[in-house]
């Protein structure tokens, strides 16, 4: 005999069994599974959404870490204009390099770096 | 031979998709709560274990676009669940007649037919856990011998034999 043949007596018991009545869940039991399905599908894409958003944030930190290091490793050259120069001369240093900007205009570039100098440690 | 590709329920699973998983409970829920009604013999413990499959599937979606076979893995999901709610509630699952017996409604007048199919459930109700379990999966939760073989980890025939000794111990129940 096959395994999976019955002997009659137990092909019997088999149907009478597969015959009872069975009951099923009670009212209203998939719609509870259905809503608590998608309360967990719901949390589990806003946990992902921050997340999402929680990796930028740290990028930008990680960024915005890195520049200030390049920053402040950077030699700009503006070590000439240190704020005890007086603007005109810095102006006129300005203009023999770019002899076609106005005066008005060196005076300006030259007041730029000097601010620049001072925020350089 | 013609090469069937993934179930798209299954792809559907994997991807979350809400609707998915109201076919997946039309296709198996029922039979699931029978089966863990089978194992628990509490409706409201077979409906926490069919919930907590269901929270495990959710869970582990993205394995199931691999899952060769969705039965045997939703059932390897109940075993657990059935355990855990065995476990929770600090009871043996359905060991005792009483168990299997509140599975059925007393206030039921079901005549000599209602008499046979309540001595029928508290029979299996005293059958042991792995013999039980066995019965269960074949007649309420409708799994081949291969899918019960792939549930419990032993050969189709290992399950067919399983089954077959299993409904003879239930004969024996019945006639005591």
């Amino acid at each position: 005999m096959e395994p999976t043949e019955l002997p009659a007596e137990l092909e019997r018991l088999e149907l009478e069994l597969s015959r009872r009545p069975r009951p099923g869940p009670s009212d209203g039991f998939r719609e509870r599974v259905v809503a608590s399905v998608d309360v967990q599908l719901r949390r589990e894409s806003q946990q992902s959404g921050w997340g999402w958003v929680a990796a930028l944030a740290a990028g930008v930190v990680l960024w915005m870490n890195l520049s200030m290091s390049a920053t402040l490793a950077t030699d700009f050259g503006l070590e000439d204009a240190s704020p005890g120069r007086p603007i005109e001369e810095l102006a006129a240093e300005i203009r023999t390099v770019l002899p076609e900007i106005t005066e008005e205009e060196a005076l300006l570039h030259a007041i730029s770096a000097q601010a620049a100098a001072d925020l350089v440690p | 031979m013609e090469e069937t590709g993934p179930d798209p329920l299954q792809l559907a699973l994997a991807a979350g998709d809400p609707h998915a998983f109201e076919v997946l409970y039309d296709r198996f829920g029922v039979r699931l709560y029978r089966a863990a009604l089978g194992m628990l013999g509490r409706a409201e413990d077979a409906e926490d274990a069919v919930q907590d499959v269901f929270t495990a599937v959710v869970r582990s979606r993205a394995s199931l676009a691999g899952v060769e076979d969705l039965t045997p893995y939703l059932y390897v999901a109940l075993r657990r669940a059935v355990g855990r709610v065995a476990r929770r509630q600090r009871r043996q699952p359905a060991s005792s007649t009483e168990a299997a017996a509140s599975a059925v409604d007393p206030s039921e007048n079901r005549g000599t037919a209602g008499c046979r199919d309540e001595r029928l459930d508290r029979a299996l109700g005293a059958l042991p856990v792995k013999q039980r379990e066995v019965v269960v999966m074949k007649i309420d939760g409708e799994l081949t011998f291969a899918q019960i073989g792939q549930v419990l980890n032993v050969s189709p025939n290992t399950a067919a034999s399983r089954y077959r000794y299993a409904l003879g111990k239930l004969k024996t129940l019945l006639q005591e």
